[in-house]
């Protein structure tokens, strides 16, 4: 009975844990480029109470008792299926629309990859994420120039006193195994040996997306799917520990006994 | 009937109670099979045919699970009868029907335990140049990434009743015991095999199980309270 107690507790800190993911997709569902989060779930060590085949006055047991000790949740994956587009015709919004993600770099000197193309020029000209890191293969824009033009296959052309010049090309990183990526926060990943290395290919070209302007991408938060998340999780943990009030029932009267 | 007849119904009702906890807890689990108590009957324990030995048995219920379509590359649901299989790094053998798996940093396709999936030769390794996003999965188990053929994932239908439960979602075979490869067996991508708990069966299980417990301790009580007056009547 001991035993039904933790193994209701662990059922519910894992429901605990489906929940506060929910959470956190919920409150990022109009986040740019947010990818949401999914949980996985592991098993807990089995105990052999009675093992198979062990003999019970001559009848052998076929099935042996294993007791386990309830879930726990291994991990929570990204889920890097595109979000919708939505146009808001800024100059430097970008979306990826395929596979793909822009590279920028960390103040640390290392890339990191992101989904999130809103950026901005700052007073260098060098067009940099919200968070300041510079986008790489995006050219330094002059004070001066007037429109900046972002073609699908990634080419920056530059309009300044009405000259268009083409100033650099911006390109996308695909990975062989998203889900290896780590995720660092605002919206940035990092590869990891369980990712693979990137393969930096121009925009449209091997597999990866093409670039496009004036476009951000939502989130790929469906509220609708993690509302049924999270009324499916918490009823499970309500069921859960109707468990508990049941083991505790059964102790009580054990108590009682005398 | 004696009082150890009561106290092994109760040791059974409290083993029942435990695998009620794990069915509810696994109940959002990929492949989790539910477990059920089965245990002599309160009848024929009445009766005192029974043995003093562990009073009850764990039995799988190896009925499918609802699918759920996840839209993820690398979830697979089984449709029929039969197993993925799959090996720890000491390579014992499990079979499983949770098809939540990922790519790990050589290219090999793992559980959520880090359990190696299968194939017709050994680990199933894709690779870490392809791009898994692009995985088509077959229903025969074939796996190929822009028409490249990467490996079958290994199905098998080990004999169910001889299964022995070796974690929530995990199953072995005794050793002597050889799996046939599965016929029947239709592998769904990008879609997972829930557990197959309901919660109004265990909800009943659980009100039934409180009951029993009860019941016989109303005989041990019983049973206590008789002796106490056989002792002061003839105890003197």
């Amino acid at each position: 009975m001991d035993r039904a107690l933790w193994i209701s507790a662990s059922g519910m800190q894992a429901q605990t844990r489906m929940t506060e993911s929910i959470a956190h997709n919920l409150a990022n569902v109009s986040t740019t480029g947010y990818k949401k989060g999914q949980v996985h779930f592991q098993d807990l060590f089995y105990q052999t109470m009675k093992s198979p085949g062990s003999t019970n006055n001559g009848t052998q047991g076929t099935a042996g008792i294993e007791m386990g000790n309830g879930s726990r949740i291994a991990s929570v994956s990204k889920n890097f299926s595109q979000g919708n587009m939505r146009q808001t015709g800024g100059e430097l919004n970008l979306a990826v629309n395929g596979d793909g993600f822009f590279q920028v770099l960390t103040p640390s000197g290392e890339t990191a990859y992101t989904r999130d193309g809103s950026f901005y020029r700052d007073g260098n000209g060098t067009i940099v994420t919200a968070n300041g890191y510079p986008l790489v293969g995006a050219p330094t824009i002059s004070k001066s120039a007037t429109k900046v033009d972002i073609s699908q296959d990634g080419t920056v052309s530059v309009t300044d006193n009405g000259v268009t010049t083409s100033a650099g090309s911006i390109q996308v990183a695909r990975f062989p195994n998203n889900e290896g990526l780590s995720p660092k926060g605002d919206n940035l990943y990092m590869k990891t040996p369980a990712s693979g290395e990137p393969s930096v290919s121009t925009p449209g070209q091997s597999g990866s997306g093409t670039i496009r302007q004036g476009f951000l991408e939502n989130s790929n938060v469906e509220i609708m799917d993690e509302m049924v998340d999270m009324i499916s999780s918490q009823r499970a943990f309500e069921i859960i520990s109707k468990s508990v009030k049941t083991s505790d029932e059964m102790m009580h009267i054990v108590t009682n006994l005398k | 009937m004696n009082i150890y007849n009561m106290k092994n119904t109760m040791d059974a009702e409290s083993k029942r109670q435990e695998g009620i906890a794990r069915n509810l807890s696994a109940s959002q689990r990929p492949g989790y099979k539910a477990e059920i108590l089965v245990q002599q009957s309160f009848d024929k324990m009445m009766r005192g045919k029974s043995d003093l030995g562990p009073a009850a048995n764990a039995r799988i219920d190896f009925t499918q699970g609802s699918v759920k379509t996840t839209g993820r590359s690398l979830d697979c649901a089984l449709q029929g009868d039969g197993f993925f299989e799959v090996q720890d790094s000491k390579g014992s053998i499990f079979y499983t029907r949770a098809g939540d798996f990922r790519l790990n940093a050589d290219g090999n396709l793992v559980t959520n335990e880090g359990h190696f999936l299968s194939s017709a030769g050994g680990k199933l390794n894709i690779g870490l140049t392809e791009n898994v996003q692009d995985l088509r999965i077959a229903a025969d188990g074939s796996l190929s990434i822009g028409g490249k053929a990467l490996g079958k994932i290994k199905l098998m239908a080990p004999d169910e009743a001889k299964l022995e439960r070796s974690g929530d979602s995990y199953f072995r075979l005794p050793p002597n015991e050889k799996p046939q490869a599965a016929r029947d067996l239709k592998v769904i991508g990008g879609a997972l095999e829930m557990s197959n708990t309901t919660s109004i069966t265990q909800m009943v299980h659980m009100i039934d199980s409180v009951r029993q417990f009860e019941l016989a301790s109303k005989f041990i009580k019983n049973g206590a309270d008789l002796g106490q007056s056989e002792q002061r009547t003839f105890g003197g």
